[in-house]
């Protein structure tokens, strides 16, 4: 008798991932609670997150967006406007000090941000470089939107049930004055770079488990009942502005995150892991949801990463849980979904997930 | 005085509730509001005070239906084809008033959450949900492209005539008077509330110089509210509001009296 002797097959290599099929593996067998179509699930993160965002609602669980769009624009301009793509209008986050930095100025635990960059069509609030594609006319306008906004994330912290946060990278840019973290490089996307005002940081580990450590008890302490499920983006680095080469540098990073979210939910009885990274990005898949480029994730693999959620975390669907709050575990076949093609042809169509990182590449950015 | 020009009015609601109830006898407003109750179309005459004497043609806005202007094309239902023919030949002048409750339907009642927008030097209003002019310009053009319509068909059907289009009074200032007399809109108000004045006036002024740049491009004249009616942050005096939304007879007076300064007094 020994440790090994009477554990599941999906601890062995053998029996959990060379003998299956690669969509039939269980890569979440147990989470440590479940979600129902009447829990507020609250998303951000980087461009990976807004696949979860999106697919959601056709996994039978609620979307919760705090900042919904006034009635009067149109479907497109909805759109157009980023309403929906995550629970608030924050465009993609990246870093974990992104998102401690959105905490601190949405609860008023931070002077607003004056980082506005003036292009032909208007002002861009650099912190949010995607939302108002045409920019603001004044600055006053940018200001009225950017504090309704954040009065819509503190109330999402405040009323949601869940909160999925995808963390994409370890390095980004920021205001030396200030020390505000930017989502894009000031130049790439909007505004232009100074190199006496913008500097470069690769955060490291300890630098991301005390942000993500500040986010868990700040929003918990306002709202207690908040559970977390953190990932990490399998989509790669489309640049580094560190000296290495960008594969090194996307391997550095996202074990960096890895490391950090299983340490954070370590930590947290509210804070379950969901692995997208691996069932997208593990070499043992043989890369076969990247797309062509290499680096951004097929429909297909968005597919594999949103069935999987939902047969990890959906009350109804879940094969076990750590929790005694879903009753009886039912289990599914993994390709036997009911609502597969819809749900495959909904995430194919909703798969474009806009990433600003990628303007961190002259030559993609034109 | 002018006896030769043949000058028609031509409206609903707001038509009936300022002009006809200003100068025609009670049998002749009850006999419009009767009308107007069974979708039947009202013809009569009033003389201005100038002598000047004046056809008017009122009706039900729901009778005659939501014509719509795209792209150079007009489309409009039958009886809003029937109504016009009951202009008759030679009419010198038109004065639309016809519709004019867009701007009720939108401005009046309160969203949740309440949205802005920052126009003519008037900023949005922090705390509330910021709109772009752009987005507000398209929702509005939206919303006034029956009225938009309905003029550039009369203007189709009478080319010899001059049209003016003769907007709907601005938002009542008095949120008290709203409340007092809030016709259709009571349940909303009490759900809801009243938007804020500024935000009102914001949206009238949006609305209705839009519009009018647009009816001037078909040469079509916009004639707005007499300033004597208006307080001083441009609303509708309450003294001349009939409800929540429309002119009273005193206001129909004080039009009348506008335009004929502007329009019967000139010489032919």
């Amino acid at each position: 008798m020994h440790p090994y002797k009477d554990l599941p097959p999906d601890r062995f290599w053998r029996d959990g991932v060379a003998s299956r099929i690669w969509s039939e593996i269980d890569f979440l067998a147990e989470t440590k609670f479940k979600l129902t179509a009447s829990d507020r699930i609250a998303t951000a993160g980087s461009c990976f997150a807004q696949h979860i965002a999106k697919n959601l609602g056709m996994l039978d669980l609620t979307h919760f967006v705090a900042e919904q769009p006034p009635h009067l624009l149109s479907a497109r301009r909805r759109e157009e406007l980023s309403y929906g793509v995550f629970s608030a209008r924050y465009g993609n986050i990246y870093t974990a000090r992104q998102l401690r930095q959105l905490i601190e100025f949405a609860f008023a635990q931070r002077e607003p941000s004056g980082l506005f960059a003036k292009e032909k069509s208007g002002w861009f609030d650099l912190l949010r470089p995607g939302v108002q594609r045409q920019g603001f006319d004044t600055i006053h306008d940018l200001e009225c939107d950017r504090a309704f906004h954040l009065d819509c994330v503190a109330r999402m912290f405040l009323e949601a049930d869940c909160f999925v946060f995808t963390l994409g990278l370890t390095e980004a840019w920021y205001d030396a004055a200030t020390g505000v973290v930017f989502p894009v490089c000031p130049g790439t996307r909007i505004g232009e770079f100074d190199a006496a005002a913008h500097r470069f940081v690769n955060f490291s580990f300890q630098q991301i488990l005390e942000d993500m450590q500040w986010c868990i008890d700040f929003v918990g302490r306002q709202n207690p009942r908040l559970k977390w499920i953190t990932t990490v983006s399998p989509v790669a680095l489309a640049a580094t502005a560190t000296r290495r080469h960008v594969l090194i540098a996307n391997s550095a990073s996202k074990s960096i995150l890895r490391a950090v979210t299983d340490e954070v939910c370590g930590r947290h009885a509210s804070c379950e892991y969901f692995p997208s990274y691996e069932i997208c990005a593990s070499v043992a898949n043989f890369g076969q949801f990247l797309d062509s480029d290499l680096r951004g994730i097929s429909p297909r693999g968005v597919n594999l990463v949103m069935r999987v959620f939902k047969k990890a975390f959906h009350a109804r669907q879940s094969t076990g849980s750590r929790s005694a709050e879903s009753g009886d575990p039912v289990p599914i076949q993994a390709d036997a979904t009911a609502d597969g093609d819809a749900l495959a042809k909904q995430i194919q169509a909703a798969a474009a997930a806009e990433c600003d990182e990628i303007f961190n590449d002259p030559d993609y950015a034109g | 005085m002018n006896a030769e020009r043949k000058i028609y009015f031509l409206g609903n609601s707001q038509l009936i509730a300022s002009v006809v109830a200003g100068f025609c006898p009670p049998a002749v407003r009850d006999r419009c509001g009767a009308d107007w109750l069974e979708m039947r179309v009202s013809q009569g005459t009033f003389t201005a005070p100038n002598g000047t004497d004046i056809a008017f043609l009122a009706c039900n806005m729901n009778s005659l239906g939501d014509p719509s202007y795209s792209d150079g094309s007009l489309t409009y239902s039958p009886a809003l084809g029937n109504f016009l023919d009951l202009v008759g030949s030679g009419a010198s002048t038109i004065f639309v008033m016809l519709r004019g409750n867009e701007f009720g339907i939108v401005s009046l009642v309160e969203s949740k959450p309440g949205w802005d927008f920052s126009y003519g030097g008037r900023e949005a209003v922090k705390g509330r949900q910021f709109v772009q002019l752009s987005d507000v310009t398209a929702y509005l053009d939206g919303v006034t492209n029956p009225l938009l319509a309905s003029c550039v068909l009369i203007k189709h059907r009478f080319p010899g005539a001059a049209v003016v289009h003769v907007a709907a009074p601005p938002p009542v200032e008095s949120e008290s008077h709203i409340l007092a007399n809030p016709e259709i809109f009571g349940p909303l108000f009490e759900a809801h509330g009243v938007r804020p004045f500024a935000m009102r006036k914001k949206l009238y002024d949006a609305m209705y110089d839009g519009l009018a740049a647009k009816l001037q491009h078909f040469g079509i004249r916009s004639f707005m509210a007499p300033s004597e009616c208006l307080t001083q942050a441009g609303g509708l005096k309450e003294e001349f509001a009939h409800g929540c939304l429309h002119g009273n007879d005193a206001y129909g007076r004080s039009l009348i009296g506008a335009l004929q300064r502007e329009f019967f007094d000139a010489p032919v």
